[in-house]
């Protein structure tokens, strides 16, 4: 039976017999579960490098291209006709002045925040993709991601920077076993759930405004080895009711969060970046969260 | 239409979702009880794999790939389970088959209960290049798309495959013959 000539044939048949139709259970109960499980946004299912905004190399080099062609255009204008040798030219006539293009206004349709939009501008999303509307002003090099994310230029590895919206969440006790984590009703609910966390490195509060509204700041610094969960699971910062979330993204990960209680239930602005991302990045990451307004 | 329902299923249209696998669900549910040879796991490693699709559907930027990226969620899912099962089974003597065994003129009822044993042998690994081989009909190119491995791996991956379970086969066999002689 086990010689090579027959194993495939013996294999095809072996194979070709068996169930061949899936209960309707299977997919009724795929259903229901895909009912309490939210989609995880896109970019967090890929890498920096594949986010589709203007590398900084990218500008430089197209900024540097303008400069070169702006240059030959001078040039070429301010030539004179002829020689200027043994006497005065012609009268000049007065050279076109070039004029800065002036910057381009956001069109209507490019003030909704949504995923391909990119700065500069003022952009209004739905916070935590839920019905209340936040508006928020990105610099150039900054894009959106759907209607409640916005992130900084791309760098290549761990060295971004994304401020994200979120609601109805919680820290969990144990990030590798997040279920059974109840959503906070309000912001000294979650800074208490965060401050029980000892294997964070977990700064003081700080008071602050989030869209005009009185709030507290506070920073995380993950483990330098932030635990794998095994099981292809991934270890939560935050979460749902549902036990999914906002989890870790690499190593060093840096979290920092504006809290505050909008008629009466916490609001989240997370911010998050690592160790390598560039200083200038955080600053400008400072300037869009303090532009950040809640109109709920 | 199957590209419009994708586009609407990454927009969150949870039916579109369900209409869109209920047309796969078969063929998939058969790879999975194939590879895990238990119907009741096979259920579960495709609800599994559907909503972990569900979850991570618009990371998929190729609606081209979307059978093979499906096919590859639920075989890692199916190899997942078979190696958490492997381990507290690894000493325990094997269940019954599951599923309709019908004979046929070809393979007999004894020769299904040895591939069935042979099979269990082997790894989580080699149990699903052989199903894409065998019962899906891939070439060795196909399984490595659709594992998203090397086409060379693959191939190695099939020819130990199938030593694996000759192997198996015949150390089957020895134990039935012993079994028999000191019965």
């Amino acid at each position: 039976m086990t010689d090579q000539r027959s194993i495939e044939r013996i294999l095809d048949e072996w194979f070709a017999d068996g169930p061949s139709v899936a209960p309707d259970r299977v997919l009724d109960v795929a259903a229901n579960r895909i009912g309490r499980q939210r989609q995880r946004p896109a970019w967090r299912l890929l890498s920096w490098r594949d986010f589709p905004v203007i590398t900084t190399s990218k500008l430089v080099a197209g900024l540097a291209a303008i400069l070169v062609i702006a240059v030959i255009g001078i040039a070429v204008v301010l030539r004179p006709g002829g020689s200027n040798v043994g006497g005065q030219g012609p009268t000049a006539s007065p050279s076109p002045v070039a004029t800065p293009t002036p910057a381009p206004t956001p069109s209507p349709s490019s003030t909704v925040l949504k995923s391909g939009v990119t700065g500069p501008g003022t952009f209004t999303g739905r916070f935590a993709a839920s019905e209340i509307p936040w508006t928020v002003t990105i610099p150039k090099g900054w894009a959106a991601y759907d209607t409640d994310i916005v992130m900084g230029p791309s760098r290549p590895g761990d060295k971004g920077v994304a401020i994200l919206t979120e609601r109805a969440v919680n820290v969990p006790k144990d990030s590798c076993a997040p279920d059974g984590t109840v959503p906070a009703t309000s912001a000294e609910e979650f800074l208490t759930a965060l401050e029980a966390r000892k294997d964070w490195d977990i700064s003081n509060r700080r008071a602050a405004t989030i869209g005009a509204y009185a709030a507290t700041r506070i920073d995380i610094v993950l483990p330098e080895n932030t635990p794998t969960c095994g099981g292809g699971k991934d270890y939560m910062i935050v979460v749902h009711n549902d036990g999914q979330g906002f989890y870790s993204q690499g190593p060093s990960m840096h979290v920092s969060y504006w809290v505050a209680n909008v008629n009466g239930e916490p609001l989240f602005v997370e911010r998050f970046s690592f160790p390598e991302t560039p200083a200038s990045d955080l600053a400008e990451s400072d300037v869009v969260v303090n532009s950040i307004k809640i109109t709920p | 239409m199957d590209r419009e329902l994708l586009a609407a299923a990454q927009h969150g249209d949870e039916a579109a979702f369900v209409d869109l696998i209920r047309a796969r669900s078969n063929r998939l549910f058969a790879i999975a009880q194939r590879i895990l040879r238990d119907i009741d796991r096979a259920e579960d490693a495709l609800q599994d794999a559907l909503v972990i699709a569900w979850r991570d559907l618009r990371g998929l930027r190729d609606p081209d790939r979307f059978d093979a990226w499906l096919t590859r969620l639920l075989v890692n899912v199916c190899i997942a389970q078979a190696t958490r099962e492997r381990r507290r089974t690894a000493n325990l003597r094997v269940l019954p088959v599951d599923g309709p065994a019908a004979p046929d003129e070809f393979l007999s009822i004894a020769d299904r209960d040895l591939l069935e044993r042979g099979f269990r042998r082997l790894s989580p690994d080699q149990r699903a290049i052989l199903v894409l081989h065998h019962f899906i009909g891939y070439e060795p190119s196909e399984i490595a798309e659709t594992l998203g491995i090397p086409a060379g791996t693959a191939r190695s991956r099939l020819f130990h495959a199938h030593r694996a379970m000759r192997a198996a086969l015949d150390a089957e066999e020895r134990t039935v013959l012993v079994g028999g002689r000191s019965a």
